[in-house]
């Protein structure tokens, strides 16, 4: 599925949770979605990317506010939205009809107490009132013939369900109005391997089928180098990487995609000496005087202390055309902080060359960082 | 379509802390203005009684003002008999704080002591406690109390603090057993059990500073009741009818027929100290379970907390 | 001699009904000195009972535990001998602490345990050295703290830092990083490693990751629906897994290394395999067969009956009837190669 213009795009927003002491989420983090592109979020927890997924459907609650920033919306062939201007019936008009979500935990979101034909009709009856009940139950049953379970469950409760099969309930109510966008929070992190590989395989026909958008949430980089089309790695709230999915696996240009890709040992590799990232993730509530990453990076120099990375293309010498777009926020890739360009398995390559390197020679051509 | 549920966790640490830190907590309670009104009610009550009777006049001094409305000599009134209406109302004020208190604390340990062994214990154990408390829950108390009072004559508090004591821990019993029931089965008890600690000791060190939110709630409620039911008992003319209580009182002032001699000031007062002791005691319950769970405090912007 | 065996373990649990479920079926498998035992398997196939079994939490309904060949105590002082040598690590960072007490709390009491006449200097400097084997420094700070004020990696320390002072001879790590982030596994992982090999411990890893169980264990079994149905080596069990639900698990992990067009076609091959099959299997009772069976893209009518562990290689075996040696030849059908 090739990626076409936009359709949803957030610029520059940050989220504040209120408090004595408020917590900055999100910091400034712009994000673009393409028709039929699978985007892919990939940071650990205390990143902040869960909080961006409810501000990218404006379901924010107190005390959590978008104190800047825009969120634009871009419908088929019309004008584009400016979420924040709109009031709540045009919110709702935008919520679930175009811009849907599949939550984390589905037992946590499914009602345990009504069958879930009830909760389809809920979002029926909301949406589209004009549609009556026969039409409402034939529709349910559809969608859950669509994704695979039974329709005769459709008088059912969630706690009859396998987790695996709930998490398919939502996704089906995500898509009951035919939705453009669909965002996924984690909608596999609770699931058996085997369970989510069968998801995923589900999520990935019905974008074939119906050619909605999606934005995937998770910690597990691994699956976002196989599912995604973009991805952009968060880390203390930043986007500190955004990149194409397909080139960010073999060289990744920041040393947290190093990190992270390096804390998954390839099942069948060669045995080598496995290494995460050291540390622990920042706290929110602070102003990081220079780059979040610094405390625990390897790779950490002069300015990295003091000065913050902004988002910047990554060298030209990878190849690849503009549309690539693949931005870092990482002073290695400053041409005027680091001339020489970054360290091989970051993407620098030794004169001459421009062959990019996979992760396995990565790790046998490191000078061996320090480890905290 | 169930709606999102508005807070989003970011670390389940930090919004778990206040919960669990009952010291840090005093600061939380004098930050909230209505927990800390109450709290002060409560704690005049608790001063009157205390130092109260020391500082008013003699409340079984008898006169010749028989039915004299409130003025300055005396505050609220007199009797029938002449006796100074608020001197007695102090007075009651020990008196019924000491069965509040008395009782309230004896119910609780009793419910404590059988609550949680049986939820931990589980099996034979566990039934039989069980149906000891579902059987104890089920007679009706005031009847009951009724019933013991009759047969016993004493003079002191001593029998009636025991007898609604011990007709009224059965509800928190089992508030605690279920609660025991589930901590019983989170992982740091099993890790207690692994390590090889003995069984008194993971009740006592690991299964009980968890339920102490429960307990304190369990604990004023007790007390709540004791004081209802003393005052009820009271009025009717049962328990120690020699002992000042504000239930004595308005039975006195009922047989005495305060009502149409218009004597407000003799049968108002005591009532509406029941009631306000009552009131201050079940809101500071609230105010802290707000306090010691966070994730029940409503969220007022623009306050700064 | 292992240090600890397991012999035929068998764990049922009442359920509603009066009807029995039996989560651990004859299990038998033994914990060597100094290495990694790597227990495999989905939700629902009963590693987690397993562990609680051997950590002597639940009671087996069958089959024995035995400790350098002794069986193991069930009541009063030998019992809690036995806790004291065979400990466990859980798999909720934020559940195996007591949130109402500091880090010290939760290890005085177990060095106590152990050693009862440890008191004051001695016991903190006893405290502090567990911190600092766990790589929690500066101890004493740290020793102060509630488990709310650590992070989940630290809080994981804490339980193995819990778990070894005792001193144990066996550690049952429960899924021991499953809840943690991903850059921090590894370091766990690792810790766990450097502690099996300093103090010579027999390692109990139970997790449904193939690829970390693959790294840090000597030997993988694979357990399904309360059986073990693959054993052997690590390397030999990953490389060429034998048993039909190796290969899925196996398949099902993330390859990020591959290319799109290799994942595309992998996925259109699952989605066939599946079209083909029944929809959803139930929990219901499979009878004597091959429990797998309702799963299993190799199944036929042989497979009602239920298979017996045959070898695959010296050291590796499966419980499958491909590996059936039929006539003396080699195994019933082709064996499926896992680059398919």
């Amino acid at each position: 599925m090739t990626a076409g213009d936009l359709v949803l795009r957030a610029e520059h927003v940050c989220v504040e949770y209120a408090g004595p002491r408020p917590i900055r989420a999100v910091r400034d983090v712009t994000v673009e979605l393409r028709r039929g592109e699978v985007l892919g979020i990939a940071g650990e927890s205390g990143c902040g990317k869960s909080t961006l997924a409810y501000a990218l459907t404006r379901m924010l609650r107190p005390p959590a506010e978008l104190t800047r920033g825009s969120i634009t919306y871009f419908p088929d062939g019309g004008t584009p939205v400016d979420l924040m201007t709109l009031d709540s019936e045009s919110l709702r008009g935008y919520r679930w009809n175009k811009v849907s979500m599949v939550f984390q935990s589905a037992m946590n979101a499914l009602n345990p107490v009504t069958s879930l034909g009830r909760q389809f009709d809920d979002i029926f009856e909301a949406h589209r009132p004009a549609m009556d009940r026969a039409a409402r139950h034939r529709r349910a049953r559809e969608l859950l013939e669509m994704v695979g379970i039974d329709p005769a469950r459709i008088r059912g409760f969630a706690h009859e369900l396998s987790g695996g099969m709930r998490q398919r309930v939502m996704i089906a109510m995500a898509l009951a109005l035919q939705p453009e966008v669909v965002i996924m929070d984690e909608p596999t992190t609770a699931l058996d391997v085997v369970v989510q590989r069968e998801i995923l395989d589900e999520i990935e026909r019905l974008r074939e089928e119906l050619g909605f958008s999606v934005i995937f949430i998770t910690h597990d980089l691994s699956l976002l180098l196989e599912i995604s089309d973009r991805l952009a790695v968060m880390y203390a709230g930043e986007i500190i990487e955004y990149a194409p999915s397909e080139r960010v696996g073999s060289a990744p240009a920041h040393p947290y995609t190093l990190g992270l890709l390096r804390s998954f040992p390839d099942i069948r590799g060669a045995r080598r000496e496995l290494r995460g990232v050291p540390g622990t993730p920042p706290d929110l509530r602070e102003h990081f005087a220079g780059c979040p990453f610094g405390p625990r990076c390897s790779y950490a120099f002069g300015p990295c202390r003091s000065v913050p990375p902004v988002l910047r293309p990554v060298a030209a010498r990878r190849g690849g055309a503009e549309a690539d777009r693949w931005t870092v926020a990482c002073h290695l890739h400053d041409p005027d902080a680091r001339p020489d360009g970054p360290p091989a398995e970051l993407g620098g390559a030794a004169p001459g060359t421009a062959t990019p390197v996979t992760a396995d020679d990565a790790i046998g051509a490191e000078s061996g960082g320090g480890e905290r | 379509m169930s709606s999102v549920t508005g807070v989003v966790q970011i670390d389940p640490g930090v919004a778990d802390a206040g919960a669990h830190r009952l010291g840090g907590r005093l600061r939380e309670i004098f930050r909230s203005r209505r927990l800390l009104a109450c709290a002060c009610i409560v704690g005049v009550f608790a001063g009157v009684g205390i130092v109260g009777p020391f500082l008013v006049h003699n409340a079984n001094a008898l006169s010749t003002h028989d039915w004299a409305s409130p003025s300055l000599s005396h505050l609220l009134g007199t009797n029938e008999i002449g006796q100074d209406v608020f001197a007695q109302l102090v007075v009651s004020a020990r008196a019924s704080l000491e069965i509040g208190a008395g009782a309230g604390l004896i119910a609780t340990a009793i419910s404590i002591l059988i609550g949680i062994s049986g939820g931990y214990a589980g099996g034979i154990v566990d039934e039989a406690l069980s149906l000891l408390t579902n059987v104890i829950l089920v007679i009706p108390t005031l009847p009951l109390v009724i019933l013991v009072l009759a047969y016993v004559k004493s003079n002191s508090l001593l029998p009636l603090i025991l007898i609604i004591a011990l007709t009224s821990w059965a509800a928190s019993a089992r508030v605690l057993r279920a609660q025991t029931l589930s901590v019983r089965n989170r992982e740091y008890v099993l890790a207690a059990r692994a390590s090889g600690e003995r069984t008194f000791r993971i009740i006592l060190v690991e299964i009980l500073p968890n339920e102490l939110p429960v307990i304190v709630s369990n604990l004023i409620f007790a007390m709540i009741f004791a004081i209802l039911t003393q005052a009820g008992l009271a009025f009717i003319g049962l328990g120690d009818p020699t002992t000042l209580t504000w239930g004595n009182m308005l039975n006195i002032a009922y047989n005495d027929e305060a009502l149409s001699f218009g004597a407000w000031w003799w049968f108002i007062p005591p009532g509406a100290c029941i009631a306000l002791l009552g009131m201050g005691l079940a809101l500071i319950n609230f105010g802290l379970d707000e306090v010691l769970n966070p994730r029940l405090r409503v969220y007022r912007p623009g306050k700064s907390r | 001699m292992s240090v600890l065996e397991v012999r035929d373990l068998t764990v049922e649990y009442r359920q509603r009904g009066g009807a029995r479920f039996r989560a651990v079926d004859g299990l038998s498998f033994a914990l060597q000195e100094g290495q990694t035992l790597a227990l495999v398997g989905e939700s629902g196939s009963g590693k987690s009972t397993v562990v609680r079994a051997i950590g002597q939490l639940v009671k087996p309904t069958a089959g024995e535990i035995l400790l350098d060949g002794q069986p193991a105590a069930r009541h009063g002082a030998a019992l809690r001998a036995y806790r004291h040598r065979v400990q466990m690590i859980f798999q909720d960072p934020f559940a195996s602490l007591n949130p109402m007490h500091t880090v010290a709390h939760h290890l005085r009491r177990p060095l106590q345990l152990r050693q009862r006449h440890l008191r004051g200097a001695a016991l903190d400097t006893a405290t502090a050295d567990l911190l600092r084997s766990v790589n929690l420094t500066p101890p004493d700070e740290i020793a102060a703290k509630h488990p709310h004020e650590l992070s989940g990696g630290q809080r994981q320390r804490v339980a193995i830092a819990r778990a070894l002072a005792t001193d144990p001879d066996v550690l049952l790590a429960d899924e021991p990083v499953s809840m943690l982030d991903v850059s921090i596994r590894l370091e766990i992982l690792n810790l766990l490693d450097r502690l099996k090999a300093d103090r010579n411990l027999a390692l109990l890893y139970v997790t449904h990751d193939l690829a970390t169980a693959r790294h840090f264990s000597s030997e993988i079994v694979v357990m399904y629906r309360g059986e073990i149905v693959e054993r052997g080596p690590s390397d030999e069990v990953i490389l060429h897994p034998s048993h039909p639900y190796t290969q899925i698990l196996s398949r099902a992990a993330p390859d990020p290394t591959a290319s799109r067009a290799v994942l595309a076609a992998a996925r259109a091959k699952r989605q066939s395999a599946r079209a083909a099959r029944a929809a959803e299997e139930r929990e219901a009772d499979l009878g004597t067969g091959c429990r797998f069976r309702t799963r299993c893209p190799f199944a036929t009518d042989i497979c009602t009956r239920h298979p017996e562990d045959m070898d695959v290689s010296p050291g590796h075996q499966a419980r499958c009837w491909l590996y059936a040696i039929a006539n003396g030849s080699g195994p019933l059908l082709p064996l499926a190669s896992p680059d398919e």
